[in-house]
């Protein structure tokens, strides 16, 4: 070998140092292989079982693969104007990004600096945490109230003159709660545009409830407020990592220059375009499956004397007698593949997505199998 | 790690730099806050490795030397091209023949490695580092504090001084002459936290009483928790402080937990047995989406069985020397538990003299009084597998696995004084 191996130590900041990578899990072949099962039904990452929209999916079978060699629009300009049609805003109200995770970083980067920090909870989407972390900021991270909600107050009592961005998840990934409009107003009136507040709606469009806040409709009033959005989960595009960012054109402009541009393909463009042009049949067909796998799955879980929390999206949390990432391996020998909820501060819990009814009676039977005694 | 100081020294092995060397780490050992003797310690360990290599490097290699204090431990590290230091010199089994002229100039190295609270080897690309760790001396616990009737609610609190000597008497109290190494000096306890190696959760009452606490540190992926220990009569804390603690660990990238010889109040449903006499309890702290083991085939079927029983998705490679050169030489590294008649043996280096070493150990060790002799191979490591054989002709047996206890797996073997 030529050269000198780098001196890590003085060449890596500190604060990624002590950061560990994120291990992604394994190709279903492998972990087929791996755990000894014939099928693997994914009940892990919220997916929609019903797979993209027909109008996704004809989007999708029209693009012209020799369009691959060409780069996508840089700003995924119909999509934007697409966007802007549907939500009543204007394009430049809106960043693509791919994934929503993507657009986290690009606020954070926007509006942080040496010795800011973040504010969240500390039992929700971990991406802000980490994303906050190995950019070099504070994550102050707020515990969860007793209804599983984030807790109001306490986030405001977390501000200090350094605290740049608020993540709220609404509805919460893991324990689908949400705040009332009502109560959203009340704090982005107490915040009163000093801070910027994220609210992350990745999973809106599986709520039914009449008091869930629209933030779309918020942003009019409020100019300190951003929305995330994404294709990934009702519109079932994850594989093709798509998701938005919608706020005021100013603040819009100002995350614009933490951008990277063409980060999001010619396909994931067009079949998120598609995917808006039967939004209302899909959302409805969605929640239809997800509402029927929520009510056979509580009462299945009840005889199991099993704790649970549904709340308004596709997933549930289950609480067990056991270590989630036990029950995590006898059910992945079994061929169901679950969230372990120790690295969302929920011990001996496990989160699974509501999905097609076989496969929710599967997870009944397979949950019955694994419990002791 | 708030309490780190570090410095870092590169020089040519020529003898004129030697005193730059010595004088370099005595001094910053003394800096830190240590004693002259542990400073002499040290400096004498830098002293022999850079004496050796000095007579057998070629023009141009360098020693990259760093000390670094960790509150409770000075350590200092010498790195270098790899390939210029007989690593078996380093084990505790080497002896010294007045006859025989290349034992001779070994050992120097043999002493450092005596001088030195600890000693690793490490391997990073073309380098190989030799770690020599001192420890600071603190005085054991002087007082006795009984459990206590609960009278008011706890709270969780951060682990200041106070608490945490407070923290080590109540274990003490407990476990008298049983008390697990990192009690049994309170001083020791405040910097080992103190400086981020260790981390602990306590639960204290309004009047400061501390009621329940649980104290772990990471190796690697893997985390190994004391705990959680309750000192009054409300079982409930020991469910709480174990959560606060998953909740600290969360997130930090560690594959799992583990607690040797869990206390009578250790919750339900949070762990794993180990093995049949539950005296190792573990926990994954991530998803398990397996892992290759390489296995030798003598080995196999308990392998394959162990891992069945605990759902362990693993795919088995049967590591078998094919007649291919390895390293002639073998060196192990010894962690003892003088109190406990306890040593803990793993490989630092495999190679073709591996049973001869691996007896030579067992002998001298039998001979210095210890009855239990533990022997950690990582199914991770090829190179490892090979050893297999040796320990079971040594009268070693597999008791269980420690999944991702090192590179891979932990093979954990026992050989206790009637084998």
């Amino acid at each position: 070998m030529a050269g000198s191996f780098p001196p890590l130590e003085s060449l890596v900041p500190r604060h990624i140092q002590h950061i560990e990578p994120y291990i992604p899990s394994k190709p279903d072949d492998v972990l087929r292989q791996m755990f000894g099962c014939e099928r693997i039904h994914r009940l892990n990452n919220n997916e929609n079982a019903l797979g993209p929209s027909p109008k996704a999916m004809e989007a999708l079978a029209a693009i012209d693969l020799f369009q691959a060699s060409v780069y996508p629009s840089g700003d995924a300009f119909h999509l934007r104007t697409k966007l802007a049609d549907r939500f009543g805003l204007t394009p430049d109200s809106f960043i693509v990004g791919n994934g929503a995770n993507e657009v986290i970083a690009f606020v954070i980067k926007a509006f942080c600096q040496e010795g800011d920090n973040i504010i969240t909870a500390d039992k929700t989407f971990a991406v802000y945490e980490w994303v906050a972390e190995f950019s070099g900021y504070e994550a102050r991270l707020v515990p969860l109230g007793e209804d599983y909600g984030f807790d109001d107050d306490a986030m405001l009592a977390a501000i200090d003159a350094r605290t740049k961005v608020l993540f709220l998840c609404s509805p919460n990934n893991p324990t689908g709660s949400y705040w009332s409009e009502a109560k959203l107003r009340r704090f982005l009136d107490r915040i009163d545009g000093r801070q910027i507040v994220v609210l992350d709606e990745a999973y809106c469009e599986f709520v039914e409830a009449a008091d869930f806040p629209d933030g779309m409709k918020l942003l009019h009033e409020y100019p300190n407020l951003l929305v995330f959005r994404t294709f990934s989960k009702m519109f079932a595009l994850a594989g093709l990592r798509i998701g938005f960012m919608a706020g005021a054109e100013k603040l819009i402009d100002v995350v614009r220059r933490t951008c990277v541009v063409y980060s999001v393909n010619s396909f994931a463009q067009q079949a998120a375009i598609g995917s808006l042009e039967d939004a209302t049949e899909h959302i409805g067909r969605t929640r239809a499956m997800v509402r029927q796998a929520r009510e056979f799955l509580g009462p299945e879980l009840d005889k199991l004397g099993l704790f649970h929390l549904a709340g308004e999206a596709n997933y549930m949390m289950i609480r067990l007698p056991m270590s989630d990432t036990l029950a995590y391996r006898k059910l992945m020998a079994q061929g169901l593949m679950v969230r372990s909820m120790t690295g969302f501060r929920f011990p001996n819990h496990i989160r699974v997505t509501l999905g097609e009814l076989p496969v929710m009676e599967k997870l009944a039977e397979g949950l019955k199998n694994i419990l002791p005694g | 790690m708030p309490n780190q100081q570090r410095v870092e020294l590169q020089m040519p092995f020529r003898p004129e730099y030697l005193p730059l060397a010595t004088g370099c780490v005595e001094q910053a050992v003394q800096a830190y806050g240590m004693g002259r003797g542990e400073a002499m310690h040290l400096a004498l360990a830098v002293e022999e490795v850079y004496s050796f290599l000095a007579n057998r490097t070629t023009p141009g290699q360098r020693l990259r030397l760093s000390c670094r204090f960790a509150g409770y431990y000075a350590e200092v590290v010498c790195r270098f091209q790899r390939g210029g230091l007989p690593v078996e010199a380093f084990n505790i089994t080497t002896t010294v023949s007045s006859d025989d002229e290349k034992s001779l100039e070994e050992m120097g190295l043999l002493l450092a490695a005596r001088t030195v609270d600890q000693l690793r080897i490490s391997a990073e690309a073309a380098e190989m580092g030799v770690h020599f760790i001192k420890e600071k001396l603190y005085p054991s616990v002087q007082d006795d504090l009984p459990d206590f009737a609960a009278t008011g609610p706890f709270h969780l609190a951060e682990p200041e001084a106070e608490l945490l000597k407070q923290f080590a008497v109540r274990v003490h109290s407990r476990f008298g002459a049983k008390t697990p190494p990192p009690f049994q000096c309170p001083g020791k306890l405040v910097d080992m936290v103190c400086c981020g190696e260790y981390d602990a959760v306590l639960l204290v009452d309004g009047k400061g009483n501390v009621g329940a606490g649980i104290l772990w540190h990471c190796r690697n992926k893997l985390a190994e928790a004391y705990g959680p220990f309750v000192f009054c009569d409300q079982p409930r804390l020991a469910t709480q402080g174990l959560e606060a603690c998953l909740a600290k660990l969360a997130r930090q990238g560690l594959l799992c937990l583990v607690v040797q010889q869990p206390p009578a109040e250790m919750p339900d449903g949070f762990f794993e047995p180990l093995e049949a006499a539950g005296s190792v309890l573990y926990r994954q702290l991530e998803e398990d989406n397996g892992s290759v083991a390489y296995i030798h085939p003598d080995i196999a079927d308990f392998y394959r069985a162990e891992t069945q029983r605990l759902f362990l998705p693993r795919q088995l490679h049967q590591a078998l020397r094919q007649g291919e050169a390895g390293s002639p030489r073998s060196a192990f590294s010894a962690r003892m538990n003088r109190p406990a008649g306890q040593v803990v043996l793993t490989a630092l280096w495999v190679g073709e003299d591996a049973a001869a070493v691996l007896q030579q150990h067992v002998k001298a060790l039998r001979q210095a009084g210890f009855n239990e002799i533990i022997f950690q191979l990582d199914t991770g490591e090829a190179s490892q597998a090979e050893l297999s054989p040796a320990l079971l002709a040594g009268g070693f047996v597999p008791r269980y696995i420690l999944p991702w206890g090192g590179r891979g797996d932990v093979l954990v073997w026992t050989q206790r004084e009637e084998a």
